[in-house]
């Protein structure tokens, strides 16, 4: 009795909360689905067997495909993000670089500019169905005078 | 002297012209580029020759250094031009007499559907001769070499819709072959020997290695020699190689002239001439030289007593001819032997193209005894063909004369009586064989008139009973002839400075020989004229007599086909070649050979296996060879 | 950290800021104005303006190796090769123009890729660093998955970016690994200082980083074991950049790993000249065999520069002396004769159809429609078997006369054996492109002019091979005077 109690004294109250704590998270979980199966109704039927949220029935299939306008938004904040975080390195040290350092970072910063210039006339940074339809209408238009 | 690499340039820029042009280009055009090509080479070498003579460089050698190939360590091959009194003089012969033959063949083969490819080969051929005969080197001598027995093959096949004229073509090739391998196991000696093969160094590095002891010359200094000798053989059409020449006269006659009789089948003669450091170191292999010349040049003159095909005839005479170029290099006199090389490039230049002329005329008939009288309908042909003849049977004051009669004189000087003999036997069978085939081609009756017309109304074989044959007046066929009919009288009198070359041959000071060696093959000749005119015009019976005879009958047709060596080599090399191919049809060999690609093709299934397609497969190989090299590391 | 760049220096980097310029100007350009013809002039003036300012960087260096920062150095060596690269990226642009005309998507940013990878590999051609080799290799390497994959709507090309995407990662993966590796033992990423700091390392980790490393480069000069994405991604890509990627993708890698083998002496231990030695022999045996049955002829290329580069290999494995000349008149015959081959694949499948004209079967009679594209084609393949008086013949020479002096006897009989099989394949091309054809069939195809620069191009090349075959001299001399500094 006395190791016990050696023991919970040596691991002290910061343990022993904690591990309260995560048995009673699994606890409620477990009276939760145990209460729910004993004291609930139980019927079958093949409607029921199927996933539904919210009262609507799930269509689509397991794979599902997400626009590439999602995956291009994180690409764009991937890379303007990490990019910005050089600016940072340069912040720390403007004094030490001198012009040097300074032509760098106007480089570095025309180069990311143009790319951002760039992406911009490809359409790429066109979020909404109108503005897509414009810019088609305006590579058509281009179309056009070119043929004439 | 800078033009130099001009002469070679200029035809084969021709030749690549007329090549990718094929067909394309009106035969005037043909004509313009395949003749102005070696014109252009003709006039440079003129150039380049009277600049040579009028500053002679030091050493009496000018060397035109074009590029080096590449320089790996010590292997440093490069393209050189060297140009010396003898490279000039085959440069002059082969320039000048080819650019009239040439010339001529623009005349010749006029309407022929290969005009342009004719021009285009017979380009090639200059370009590779000269290349041969400028190269420094003997790697670029077998270049050129290899080169001139191409255009050879390309040329006697050249009417190649008749199968005979390509068993021909390659009946030359072959047998040439078999020459140049000797050459070239005698150039791999060299090269292991003395690690080059610049015929300069050779000269002084050879000597100092294989001395000649007591006139007994070093075997290396031998083989080396004998094997270089196999491959003059081949080329110059000598015995025992020699069977391929008469055959190659299928191609057409300007080939012949240019090719089989001026310039290629002397190459033997060149290579031996330019090498003569080392035949000198041997004076085994020199008498071999001078035997073949000897033996040949008799044996030759013999056959050609025989033949009724004119240009058989002139080869048979070439190859006698050539037999007095290597009797004289036996002998050490290769000035002489150079000196008969370009006179007789001249006068059977000049045969030959009589003797095109004679085939057309006749309408593409080259049996003599369906000619006869044809000195009234082509005189100027005639003429040609009579000064050609003089020239050949050393008739005092022609150029022939004072060529051969030099070979003989130094070959009675320096001791080889016995191949003077057959020198002086050989001017008398020449004489004979000579004015055999003009008392029969442009005198006595007709012939042709009284034979039926064997082809009917074929009118390209043969003239019928009441045709004329008719000359041509035109100048492409009249300057090539008056030129070298010129030549042929007057080239005895072309001075050579060979002497900074060649050496002079091993003559006692002071002998000059008794008197009457000057005059006796100038009565040998005329008395084989008197021979030929006793039997072939006086009384044709008797050579007629002979043939039907029940011994010499059979006697005649063994000499007829040459002496029977065709079939000699038929039954000791060509059949028992044949029966080892028959017994081996199934072919051993090969299927141990065939082993090997039959375990390669294995090998490339189980490999092409590797090959699915799956990324996660490739990513494992690639993932187990970094393991690999990782577990050689640990292991290590 | 205070570099104050001198007028040298900042004359040695001008053909790497021009190259910048060229991709951020076409850029531009195509934001501005998407047009093919003046996007792809664009890129051509660009790169042309900075193969011609190794003028002055030749005349700034005067003999001298410049040092630009730690990262870079401009030596004899780097400017023969930003000069072999940038020539040979201007011709794949030459047939990347040719083959697009006819591509229905959009054509301009094939070029801003090309661009790019061109930089990527001048980056690599200068590099003494391992973090500046790095940044170039992923230059050239990414925009290269894109090339590949160009085609979007063609799922094969699709599949072939994404399966060099992958195992492209994966290889540059084993290559960082091996570069910690060494970082950790000797603390150095430049390589002379790592040569320096070997002998304070342990040799088992440095051996193993180095085992690392050389995976890494096998990977990308698509040496056996780890060949087997080329087949697939040479199939796949578009031709022109199936050009680019035989020749200045792997010409690149090969630039800097004969540096990194000249200057640190690791890659020089015995066991690692042995592993080089068997993915040498291997890759010339297995590449020589994976092409003998082929029917593809993109396949048959791919197999063939794998073997051609396990030849290349003897060189490095030789590394130094008369090697560096070797490597360089190899380099410089494979890739004149690399990309004659695949210019003509380019010109006989473009303007593009459906699918690129692969099948060996597709070539038959080839040279009654086609007679100078067929005639370079058999040139370059001639010179690929390595046949006298091509270039081909020139740089096998030399590679085995290295071999020969350093007695490589086991790399030599693989390359002759190699050299004999390759031989089969390529006359087995050769002789369908001369098959007899029906007579109505032989109708010479019209050049309009934009096939005819990707056709000046390929007769250049083809000039170029015979040249380099019969008068190499001058070629010689000038790798000669390339010389490689040891910094």
């Amino acid at each position: 009795m006395d190791a016990i109690v050696a023991l919970i004294t040596r691991l002290g109250p910061e343990f022993w909360s904690t591990a309260l704590y995560v048995v009673a998270v699994f606890a409620i979980c477990a009276i939760m689905l145990i209460g729910s199966a004993l004291l609930g109704g139980k019927s079958q039927a093949r409607a029921r067997n199927e996933p539904f949220e919210s009262g609507v029935v799930s269509a689509s299939p397991e794979r599902l495909r997400l626009s590439a306008k999602f995956y291009l938004v994180a690409m764009f904040f991937v890379i303007f993000d990490v990019e910005a975080l050089f600016l940072y390195a340069y912040a720390v040290s403007a004094k030490e670089v001198g012009w040097m350092g300074w032509i760098e970072v106007a480089v570095f910063i025309f180069i990311l500019t143009a790319s951002l210039v760039y992406l911009a006339r490809i359409g790429a940074l066109d979020w909404t169905p109108h503005q897509k339809k414009r810019r088609a209408a305006r590579i058509a238009a281009q179309a056009a005078g070119k043929s004439e | 002297m800078n033009l130099l690499f001009l002469t070679f340039l200029a035809p084969l820029l021709g030749f690549l012209i007329l090549a990718f042009a094929r067909g394309r280009i009106s035969e005037n055009a043909a004509a313009v580029v395949g003749v102005g090509s070696v014109g252009i080479s003709a006039l440079t070498t003129a150039i380049v020759g009277w600049d040579f003579l009028h500053h002679m460089p030091e050493g009496g050698a000018y060397t035109q250094h074009l590029w080096q190939w590449m320089s790996v360590g010590q292997f440093t091959p490069s393209f050189a031009l060297r140009l010396d009194a003898l490279s000039l003089t085959m440069l002059g012969v082969i320039t000048g007499v080819g650019f009239f033959i040439h010339l001529f063949a623009s005349w010749y083969m006029r309407g022929d559907e290969g005009y342009g490819r004719f021009f285009s080969y017979m380009n090639l051929f200059v370009a590779s001769m000269l290349f041969l005969v400028l190269g420094d080197n003997l790697l670029f001598l077998y270049f050129g070499w290899e080169g001139v027995g191409l255009a050879s093959y390309l040329l006697i096949g050249f009417w190649y819709q008749d199968p005979a004229n390509g068993a021909a073509a390659r009946k030359a090739f072959v047998i040439t072959r078999v020459g140049d391998t000797f050459m070239a196991i005698g150039l791999f000696i060299l090269y292991r020997e003395f690690g080059t093969l610049n015929i300069q160094e050779l000269a002084t590095l050879a000597p100092a290695a294989w001395p000649v002891v007591n006139g007994v010359g070093a075997t290396g200094a031998t083989v080396v020699a004998l094997l270089l000798l196999g491959g003059a053989v081949g080329k110059s059409a000598q015995l025992p190689l020699q069977t391929w020449l008469p055959d190659a006269m299928a191609g057409p006659t300007p080939v012949s002239a240019l090719i089989h009789a001026a310039t290629m089948v002397t190459a033997g003669v060149y290579l031996i001439a330019r090498t003569h450091a080392l035949f000198e170191l041997s004076p085994f292999a020199l008498q071999c030289v001078g035997a073949i010349g000897a033996i040949t040049l008799l044996m030759a003159g013999f056959i050609a007593l025989m033949q009724t095909d004119i240009k058989k005839i002139l080869a048979y005479s070439t190859m006698s001819q050539i037999g007095y170029m290597f009797l004289a290099e036996g002998v050490g006199a290769y000035q002489p032997a150079v000196f008969h090389l370009m006179t007789h490039a001249f006068f059977k230049a000049l045969l030959f193209l009589s003797s095109g002329s004679v085939i057309l005329a006749m309408h593409h008939e080259q049996d003599i005894f369906k000619m006869g009288g044809l000195r009234k309908h082509i005189p100027f042909v005639f003429a040609c063909m009579l000064i050609g003849t003089l020239a050949l049977t050393a008739f005092p004051f022609t150029s022939g004369f004072y060529s051969k009669d030099e070979i003989l004189h130094q070959a009675y000087l320096t001791g080889h009586h016995e191949l003077w003999l057959a020198g002086l036997f050989g001017a008398f069978l020449t004489s004979v064989y000579s004015f055999r085939l003009i008392f029969i081609t442009f005198f006595g009756p007709e012939r042709w008139r009284s034979q039926p017309a064997t082809h009917g109304h074929d009118e390209h074989h043969g003239l019928g009973p009441k045709d004329d044959p008719h000359g041509a007046h035109t100048l492409d066929h009249h300057i090539p002839l008056g030129v070298l009919l010129l030549l042929a009288i007057v080239g005895g009198f072309i001075h050579l400075p060979l002497g900074s070359v060649l050496p002079e041959a091993h003559i006692p000071e002071g002998d000059h020989g008794p008197a009457w060696i000057a005059y006796l093959p100038v009565l040998v000749s005329l008395l084989g004229i008197l021979v030929s005119w006793f039997l072939f015009l006086k009384k044709p019976g008797i050579p007629a007599a002979l043939k039907n005879g029940a011994l010499t009958k059979y006697i005649g047709q063994f000499w007829k086909s040459a002496f029977g060596f065709d079939w000699l080599y038929d039954r000791l090399f060509v059949r028992p070649f044949v029966w080892a191919a028959n017994i081996n049809k199934n072919d051993i060999v090969d299927w141990f050979i065939g082993l090997i690609p039959a375990s390669l093709t294995g090998a490339n299934g189980l490999l092409a296996l590797t090959q699915n397609g799956k990324l996660r497969w490739y990513a494992l190989v690639a993932g187990a060879g970094a393991c690999a090299l990782l577990a050689a590391v640990a292991l290590h | 950290m205070n570099h104050a760049m001198t007028t040298q220096q900042l004359t040695a980097l001008l053909p790497l800021i021009l190259a910048t310029l060229t991709t951020v100007v076409v850029m531009l350009t195509i934001a501005f104005k998407r047009q093919h013809r003046l996007v792809a002039a664009m890129t051509v003036i660009g790169l042309n303006l900075a193969l011609l300012s190794l003028g002055p960087v030749l005349l700034a260096a005067n003999g001298e190796p410049i040092e630009l920062t730690p990262l870079l150095i401009v030596d004899g060596y780097a400017i023969f090769y930003m000069g072999l690269l940038l020539v040979t990226a201007l011709g794949v642009l030459t047939l990347c123009h040719a083959y697009f005309e006819g591509y229905a998507g959009n054509r301009e940013e094939l070029y801003l890729l090309l661009a790019m990878a061109t930089l990527g590999a001048l980056v690599m051609a200068c590099s003494r660093h391992f973090a500046s080799f790095f940044i170039g290799l992923e230059l050239l390497s990414i925009p290269l998955y894109a090339m590949v994959a160009y085609p979007v709507r063609d799922s094969r090309a699709l599949e072939g970016g994404m399966k060099y995407l992958v195992l492209s990662g994966a290889a540059s993966a084993f290559m960082l690994f091996g570069i910690a590796l060494l970082y950790a033992e000797t603390g150095a990423l430049g390589f002379a200082e790592i040569a320096a700091k070997l002998s304070a390392g342990r040799p088992g980790i440095l051996l193993a980083g180095a085992a690392m490393i050389l995976s890494g480069v096998a990977f990308k000069l698509s040496a056996v074991p780890f060949h087997l994405w080329t087949s697939d991604v040479y199939e796949a890509a578009p031709a022109p950049v199936s050009a680019f990627l035989a020749t200045v993708s792997k010409a690149a890698m090969f630039v800097v790993v004969y540096r990194l083998f000249v200057n640190i002496g690791l890659f020089r231990h015995p066991l690692a000249l042995d592993a080089l030695t068997w993915v040498a022999v291997a890759s010339m045996v297995v590449g020589n065999l994976l092409a003998l049955r082929q029917d593809n002829v993109k396949r048959i290329l791919a197999y063939s520069s794998i073997a051609q580069f396990g030849y290349l290999l003897v060189a490095l494995v030789a590394s130094g002396g008369r090697a560096t000349e070797a490597a360089g008149i190899f380099l410089l015959t494979y890739i004149v004769t690399a990309l004659g081959v695949f210019g003509v694949m380019t010109l006989v499948s473009s303007p593009m159809k459906d699918r690129d004209v692969e099948h060996i079967e597709q070539l038959r009679g080839l040279f009654w429609k086609r007679p100078y594209l067929s005639s370079i084609m058999t040139t370059m393949l001639l010179s690929l078997a390595g046949i006298p008086l091509t270039a081909g013949f020139v740089g096998k020479f030399y590679l085995i006369s290295v071999g020969v002096d350093t007695r490589q006897w086991l790399l030599m009989g693989a390359v002759v054996a190699g050299s004999a099989i390759g031989l089969y394949y390529y006359l087995r091309v050769m002789i369908m492109m001369f098959q007899p054809i029906p007579v109505r069939e032989r109708v010479s195809e019209p050049l309009n002019w934009v096939q005819q620069s990707g056709g000046a191009m390929l007769m250049a090349a083809m000039a170029l091979v015979l040249v380099l075959g019969v008068y190499p001299e001058p070629f010689l001399q000038l790798i000669r005077s390339a010389t490689l500094a040891l910094r």
